[in-house]
C-alpha cells in the first residue's frame, strides 16, 4: 500500500545517509530529528504546488513496484539509496526537481543543527 | 474607530501592545484608511497616513515576529517568517525559485538591508518607457534623504567581512570598481572578552520595520491587525468592502469585514495583482513582472574569509550595471551547504572547511507575469530571460569566477548541477559558453514590477502616483509599482516612491 508520510520519513532517512551522515550517526535518530521539519514545510507549499508534490511522492513510493519489489518506504537502505539515485539522473525535471526540493530541506536542516539544536541532548548523540 | 474584532497580545507572538492578532475573526471594522499589508511598502504609508491624522487600519496575514527572537538566517526564521515555507518557484525554464516573507515587517525582517538609491538611467528609462511623471533623480532626492534617516542607512563602522574585501580585492586587480554598500543597520560596539568567543568588533541589528515604522504607526494611533489575510475587495456604496480570514484561528474562523473609504494595496509583488486580478480591479495587474535571478559561485580561499558571525558582505560590483553585477550572499554553514548541493561530493568540506568559504552571486535581469484568478487556488509566476539577457549571465557568471580567482580562491563551486568545480584559471574555460537552462539553479529574492506605475496608455496598472487607473480611493504602495527590475536592490528605491506617492496623497507634495 502506497503511504505518503511513510514515504517522507523513508526519504529524508536516504538523503540524510546520502548527504549528510558520517560514520556513527544513527540515521534513526536524524531521521526523526528532521522528518518533522521537512513534513512542517512542505504543508506550508501553495495548495497546486503541494499537490504536485504530493503526487511526485507517491509516485517515487509506487516506482519501485512497477519493477517488482516493495514501494520505496519498505525497501532497504540501499535499495531505497539505487531509487534516489535512479531519480536524480531521470530524464524527467519533475523527478529531478522532487530530489532536489527535499536535498535542499534535509540539507539546509542538517547545516541548522549546532546553532539549533533540534534535541536537548543533541551534542551527546 | 471601532474596536478590533480580534484578542490581543497573544502571548507566544509576544506582540507589543496595540498590535493585534487576530483569533478568532468575526465583526467588521471601519477606517478612513485601509492598507492591506505590512511590508515596507505598506509599513511606510500606513505610518505616514496616520502621523498626518487619518485613521488607518494595517492588515498583515503573518504573525508578530521580533528581531530578538530569532537568529537572522536561521531555521527557526525559515519556519516563522518565510511564505511558502520559503519553497516558491516562477515557472519557466530553468524554474526561479523566489522567497517572500509572511510576518509583520514583510520582506524587511528577512533581508539584508543593502541600501541603493535608483540609478538615475532606471529613472529616466521608467519616465521614457511607462510615461511616470515627477520622477528625476531630483524629484526623489528628498524621499531617499528622508528614508535613509529614518532607516538609520548606514556604512559599516568597523571592518565588513573578510569574504565582502575579497570581492573587493578581485575587482580591483581586474580595473573594475567595487562598491562597499550602506545599509539599514545598528552598531553596538562589543566589549573584547570572555562573553565574544568570536572576538566581534559590533553586534549588528537590522532596522526592519517591526523596529522603525511600525512602532511610529502605532505610536500616531494606526492600529495594525495581524493574520489577517485579505481576500475579497469590492466598491459598495462608495466604501471600499475588505474582506479578511484570520490565518491563525484554532477553531473555525469568521471572516473579518473592513470599510473604508480609501484603500491601498501593499501586498508584495505577487500579493497584489493578485488581489487586483482576483477581485476584478485591474485587468493589466500582474501583466508584467520583473526580478533579478542570480547564479552563484561558493569560492573557497587558502585563509579565513568566513569567520563564525561575520555576516553578510558588503561590497557589490556595479561596473556592469543593468546588464549584470556582482555580490556576497549569506555564507553560515546551511547556507554554504545549501549553495554545494550539486556538488554533494564536497558537501563535507564545510564541516571544517566553512570559514574558508563563502557564496557569492552573479545577478542579471528577467520578466514575466503573474497569472492570477478566482478559481486558481495560488497565483503563479510564470518568468523568461531573454536570448540577451541569458548570455548576459553567463558573461556575467564567467567574470565572477574570474574575478574570484583573481581574489585568491582556490576552489569555485557554481550551482550548475552535474558541473566539476574549477580549480584554476585554466579550468574557466570549462565554464559553459552559454549556460545550459535544464542545469542552471537561479534563485531571486528581487520581485518587482507586477502593477507598474505611469501612463494608462503605456499599460502602466497605476497612475505615475500609484492609484490604480480606472478605479478611484485605490492605490498600490508598494515594489510591484516599480516598471522594472532596478538593477539594485530594490527596498531604498520602493522606500522612495512609497514615500513620494503617500504625502501626494496628502497634498503634501
Ligand atoms: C531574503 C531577502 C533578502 C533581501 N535583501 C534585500 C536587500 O539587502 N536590500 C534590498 O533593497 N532589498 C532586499 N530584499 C527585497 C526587499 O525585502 C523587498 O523588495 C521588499 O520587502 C518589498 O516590500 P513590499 O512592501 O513590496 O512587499 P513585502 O515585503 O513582500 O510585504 C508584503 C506583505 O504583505 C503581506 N500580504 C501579502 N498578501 C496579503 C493579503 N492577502 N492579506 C494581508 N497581507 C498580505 C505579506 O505577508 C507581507 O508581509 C530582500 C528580500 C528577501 C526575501
Amino acid at each position: 500500500m502506497l503511504n505518503h508520510q511513510a514515504t517522507l520519513t523513508a526519504l529524508v532517512d536516504t538523503l540524510l545517509r546520502d548527504r549528510c551522515l558520517t560514520a556513527g550517526e544513527d540515521p534513526a535518530v536524524w531521521t526523526e530529528a528532521i522528518t518533522p521539519f521537512v513534513t512542517q514545510q512542505r504543508a506550508k507549499m501553495p495548495p497546486l504546488t503541494g499537490a504536485a508534490v504530493r503526487l511526485l511522492t507517491l509516485l517515487l513510493d509506487a516506482w519501485p513496484i512497477a519493477r517488482g519489489t516493495r514501494p520505496f518506504h519498505r525497501l532497504a537502505p540501499a535499495e531505497r539509496q539505487a531509487v534516489t539515485a535512479a531519480w536524480r539522473a531521470s530524464r524527467l525535471g519533475p523527478c529531478r526537481d522532487l530530489l532536489r526540493l527535499h536535498d535542499s530541506l534535509v540539507i539546509f536542516a542538517w547545516y541548522t543543527r549546532r546553532e539549533e539544536p533540534f534535541m536537548p541532548n543533541q551534542s551527546t548523540m | 474607530m471601532a474596536t478590533s474584532p480580534c484578542h490581543a497580545h497573544t502571548p507566544d507572538d509576544l506582540a507589543p501592545a496595540g498590535v493585534s492578532i487576530c483569533q478568532a475573526g468575526g465583526g467588521s471594522l471601519r477606517s478612513d484608511i485601509l492598507v492591506v499589508g505590512s511590508g515596507p511598502g505598506g509599513a511606510i504609508t500606513a505610518t505616514l497616513l496616520a502621523e498626518a491624522g487619518r485613521e488607518v487600519i494595517l492588515l498583515e496575514e503573518g504573525g508578530w515576529v521580533s528581531q530578538e527572537q530569532c537568529l537572522p538566517f536561521s531555521r527557526d526564521e525559515m519556519i516563522r517568517t518565510y511564505r511558502h515555507g520559503g519553497i516558491t518557484a516562477a515557472m519557466g525554464r530553468p524554474a526561479l525559485a523566489y522567497v517572500e516573507a509572511c510576518c509583520v515587517g514583510g520582506g524587511s525582517e528577512i533581508n539584508a538591508g543593502l541600501y541603493h538609491r535608483t540609478p538615475p538611467d532606471i529613472l529616466a528609462a521608467w519616465r521614457r518607457d511607462w510615461g511616470v511623471e515627477a520622477l528625476t533623480p531630483e524629484d526623489l532626492e528628498p524621499h531617499f534623504v528622508a528614508g535613509e534617516r529614518e532607516l538609520g542607512v548606514i556604512h559599516h563602522p568597523g571592518d565588513p567581512a573578510p569574504s565582502s574585501h575579497k570581492l573587493r580585492i578581485g575587482a580591483e586587480r581586474l580595473g573594475w570598481r567595487a562598491m562597499e554598500v550602506p545599509r539599514w543597520y545598528s552598531y553596538q560596539p562589543l566589549p573584547v572578552g570572555a562573553n565574544n568567543p568570536d572576538g566581534k568588533r559590533f553586534s549588528e541589528q537590522r532596522n526592519a520595520m517591526s523596529r522603525t515604522f511600525i512602532p511610529r504607526f502605532r505610536q500616531a494611533g494606526g492600529q495594525l491587525i495581524a493574520r489577517l489575510r485579505v481576500d475579497r475587495i469590492r466598491k459598495r456604496s462608495g466604501l471600499w468592502e475588505v474582506v479578511a480570514m484570520p490565518t491563525c484561528a484554532a477553531t473555525k474562523a469568521a471572516p473579518v469585514v473592513f470599510l473604508a473609504d480609501t484603500l491601498f494595496l501593499a501586498a508584495g509583488t505577487i500579493g497584489t495583482p493578485t488581489l487586483l486580478r482576483r477581485n476584478l480591479l485591474s485587468r493589466r495587474a500582474g501583466n508584467t513582472f520583473a526580478s533579478h535571478p542570480t547564479i552563484k559561485i561558493t569560492a573557497r580561499f587558502p585563509e579565513v574569509v568566513n569567520p563564525p558571525g561575520s555576516g553578510i558582505g558588503v561590497h557589490q560590483v556595479k561596473g556592469f550595471s543593468p546588464r549584470f553585477g556582482f555580490g556576497c550572499a549569506v555564507s553560515s554553514p546551511p547556507y554554504l551547504a545549501m549553495g554545494m548541493i550539486d556538488h554533494p561530493r564536497d558537501l563535507p568540506l564545510i564541516a571544517h572547511e566553512s570559514e574558508r568559504m563563502a557564496i557569492y552571486y552573479a545577478m542579471a535581469r528577467g520578466q514575466g507575469r503573474v497569472v492570477a484568478h478566482r478559481l486558481l487556488p495560488q497565483p503563479i509566476p510564470f518568468w523568461r530571460m531573454t536570448p540577451v539577457q541569458w548570455q548576459d549571465l553567463t558573461e556575467a557568471l564567467h567574470k565572477l569566477a574570474q574575478l574570484l580567482f583573481e581574489a585568491g580562491a582556490d576552489t569555485l563551486w557554481p550551482t550548475i548541477a552535474g558541473s566539476e568545480p574549477l580549480n584554476s584559471r585554466a579550468d574557466l574555460a570549462r565554464l559553459p559558453a552559454l549556460l545550459p537552462a535544464h542545469l542552471t539553479r537561479l534563485m531571486t529574492i528581487h520581485l518587482t514590477g507586477s502593477c507598474p506605475m505611469g501612463s494608462a496608455a503605456k499599460g502602466a496598472v497605476t497612475d505615475s502616483f500609484g492609484r490604480v487607473h480606472g478605479q478611484e480611493g485605490l492605490y498600490v504602495c508598494d515594489a510591484s509599482l516599480l516598471c522594472d527590475a532596478p538593477g539594485v536592490n530594490p527596498q531604498g528605491s520602493l522606500m522612495a516612491l512609497v514615500r513620494r506617492n503617500a504625502l501626494r496623497f496628502l497634498g503634501q507634495a
